[in-house]
């Protein structure tokens, strides 16, 4: 047995299994939800290339695996993501369930999984690009609608993989052709200029991040974030591997700078992108790509604090974006849109709801008590030992982000002068969000350990 | 001769099945097009990839043109609907002279990126290419993009089919072109369909 077969084998063969029997769909979410969390838990206990004993025989999980003519290969460094990425689509898959996002959720959420395990294990790494663009494709039905128009945000959102995987494949060629030849001298502009176009796309940075709001705004609130979530994690993921493989500067300094720099003008841009928006999907949205920008930031570190970070910042980010899709799409489903002004007073009568939407933007913004208070703290703290111009921004960000904050409390609390009723949770509603916010509570108190035992990182 | 007069024929194809993609509205003429485009396609890639693999491209190609129009027929238009822009034909043949003028004075140069590629192949690779991202920034219309995204691939895998020969990532890319014209089929019927697959 190897450690693909297992962790994008199995799995794909249950995909199309889901996919086939989409109909029993309580069945299906139950199997889902079982096979991520019992995948997330081997990575955690199977020592991968190792030998192990079970009832006096020895047992070998072997690292790679010819698929097709070339290696997918799996070894323990690569257990955080495959943690992330199987526990992560356990929590999805949970929350879809009280949502009412399309019926393939669990087949695709499965899919896309073994999709980006497949993105993060195929040598040569740089393939990796066709992997996150077919993984983009395969969310394309959950946001869209049978009987209704195709928006542009879809349309935008497809456009923006296919164009960013050529792009990368392209660098692909060029940094294996300067391995072995001086081309690296002669390539280097030509291998920034595809690198900085196709990441662009892929992680949906300025200018060419219209799509994430648009799709949010446009279609289910909770299936665009998981599609948006994802796949920007997925382009993550592959530049991070993407750094520890190749020479990507002169020296690691540069690189560190270019990355902060990248790192804090999209948290920036993004912020002030906040600051303004008067619907609770685009917020949404943007808060994603500023975290986009958070997770740049910390792979701009020196090791090991950068993986750490990284790593970390990848899991616990997730349970607020979950929380808020699941409560967004609760709304949307209740009242067709997220604008402010259909949503004021929601606390008169969505006191959960409304709770749960304020809780995950504390989270998101990095207060203390939540989980993600360590580490933006750290980010911080050690941005601030390099340049004082960086602690800055991020303080800026701070500042920006807690006038939204007060916006949207405001929106919630005021008092409606119209006789629009809005109508009471029940138990399926408030059940989750309570789960969501304790998780966020537990999270915040304990996220050292959490992160060491799930990820085996130590710090 | 088959080096210049095959390079040479397929770039005049290229032109052609794009200003049809570009200037007409009739979905059969641009299927056809789009078909008799992957015939050029599969012949700039002959120029660097034996006949068994360059097969893969044009019969992808046919696939994904198949797929596309099948699904567009269910639909009873003639026409794609929506506006072209920009308004004006003259205005929109104007865009593809422009195209072709900086494509011809721009491939030279790009012999120095991508080396061991001849000036025809990079002509024809480019043409698809930014004719195909012309396209989709222009339109809304999910046919209209979904052919503009399989020009701009077609385009892409012409200039990189010089660098790279490798049989997975020709398998890859020839399903992410049939994936995407299963996307653009199923996002075509998307609005008329009653329940999920």
């Amino acid at each position: 047995m190897s450690a693909p077969i297992i962790w994008i084998v199995i799995p794909g063969i249950l995909a199309v299994i889901l996919f086939l029997t989409n109909r029993w769909q309580r069945l299906n979410t139950i199997i889902a939800l079982i096979t991520s969390v019992l995948l997330s838990l081997l990575a955690i206990f199977l020592p991968i290339g190792n030998e192990f004993n079970v009832a006096a025989l020895t047992y070998q999980i072997r690292e790679s695996q010819i698929i097709l003519g070339r290696q997918l290969i799996i070894t323990s460094s690569d257990i955080p993501i495959l943690v992330i990425i199987y526990l992560g689509m356990a929590i999805w898959i949970a929350g879809a369930y009280f949502t009412n996002v399309s019926k393939l959720f669990p087949s695709i959420a499965i899919g896309t999984a073994v999709l980006l395990v497949s993105a993060m294990s195929v040598q040569p790494f740089l393939y990796a690009a066709v992997l996150i663009e077919l993984a983009a494709l395969a969310c394309v039905p959950l946001v869209t609608s049978p009987g209704e128009k195709v928006g542009s945000g879809v349309l935008r959102f497809i456009t923006s993989y296919t164009i960013g995987m050529p792009a990368i494949l392209f660098v692909g060629w060029i940094l294996t052709a300067s391995t072995s030849t001086v081309l690296i001298e002669n390539f280097q502009l030509q291998a920034a200029i595809f690198l900085v176009i196709g990441f662009m796309f892929i992680l949906a940075i300025f200018p060419v991040h219209s799509w994430v709001p648009m799709l949010i705004e446009q279609t289910q609130p909770f299936a665009a974030t998981f599609a948006i979530f994802w796949l920007t994690q997925a382009g993550l993921f592959f530049g991070f591997g993407l750094l520890g493989r190749y020479e990507l500067a002169p020296d690691v300094q540069t690189l560190s700078n270019i990355l902060r720099i990248i790192g804090v003008f999209i948290v920036v841009i993004n912020a002030v992108f906040i600051m303004f928006q008067k619907d609770l999907g685009r917020l949404l949205g943007f808060f994603i790509l500023g975290e986009v920008g958070f997770t740049i930031l910390t792979m701009s570190l020196q090791p090991p604090v950068n993986g750490y970070l990284f790593y970390s910042l990848s899991l616990l980010k997730m349970l607020p974006i979950v929380l808020c899709a699941f409560c967004l799409s609760h709304l949307h489903l209740k009242y067709t849109s997220l604008n402010f002004r259909r949503l004021t007073g929601l606390f008169q009568s969505n006191h959960w709801v409304a709770a749960g939407v304020i809780t995950s933007i504390l989270c998101l913004m990095g207060m203390p008590l939540l989980p993600m208070f360590p580490i933006k703290y750290q980010i911080i703290a050690e941005l601030g030992n390099g340049s004082i111009i960086f602690s800055l921004s991020l303080w800026l960000v701070f500042f920006l982000l807690i006038i939204s904050l007060v916006r949207v409390i405001y929106v919630f609390f005021t008092n409606r002068d119209d006789e629009t009723i809005f109508e009471s949770e029940n138990l399926s509603i408030k059940l989750p969000i309570w789960i969501g916010i304790i998780m966020l509570l537990i999270g915040g108190i304990a996220s050292e350990f959490f992160i060491n035992v799930l990820l085996g990182l130590n710090y | 001769m088959n080096q210049v007069i095959l390079p040479i024929i397929s770039i005049v194809v290229i032109l052609f099945s794009t200003s049809i993609l570009l200037l007409v509205k009739n979905w059969r003429l641009c299927i056809a097009a789009l078909s008799i485009q992957y015939v050029a396609v599969f012949f700039l890639v002959l120029q660097n990839w034996p006949l068994e693999m360059a097969m893969v491209k044009l019969v992808t190609g046919w696939i994904a043109a198949g797929l596309i129009g099948l699904m567009f027929r269910t639909t009873q238009a003639d026409e794609i609907a929506g506006d072209i822009w920009p308004a004006g034909r003259l205005l929109r043949i104007m865009v593809i002279l422009l195209i072709i003028v900086t494509v011809w004075s721009l491939a030279p140069n790009f012999t120095v990126w991508v080396p061991g590629s001849s000036t025809f192949l990079l002509v024809g690779g480019l043409l698809l290419i930014s004719s195909g991202l012309l396209q989709i920034s222009f339109v809304t219309q999910p046919l209209q993009v979904m052919l503009g995204l399989l020009t701009f691939l077609s385009g892409f895998e012409v200039v990189y089919s010089t660098v790279e020969r490798s049989v997975l990532i020709a398998g890859l890319l020839a399903g992410v072109n049939l994936i995407l014209a299963l996307t653009g089929a199923y996002l075509i019927a998307l609005p008329e369909a009653e329940d999920e697959i």
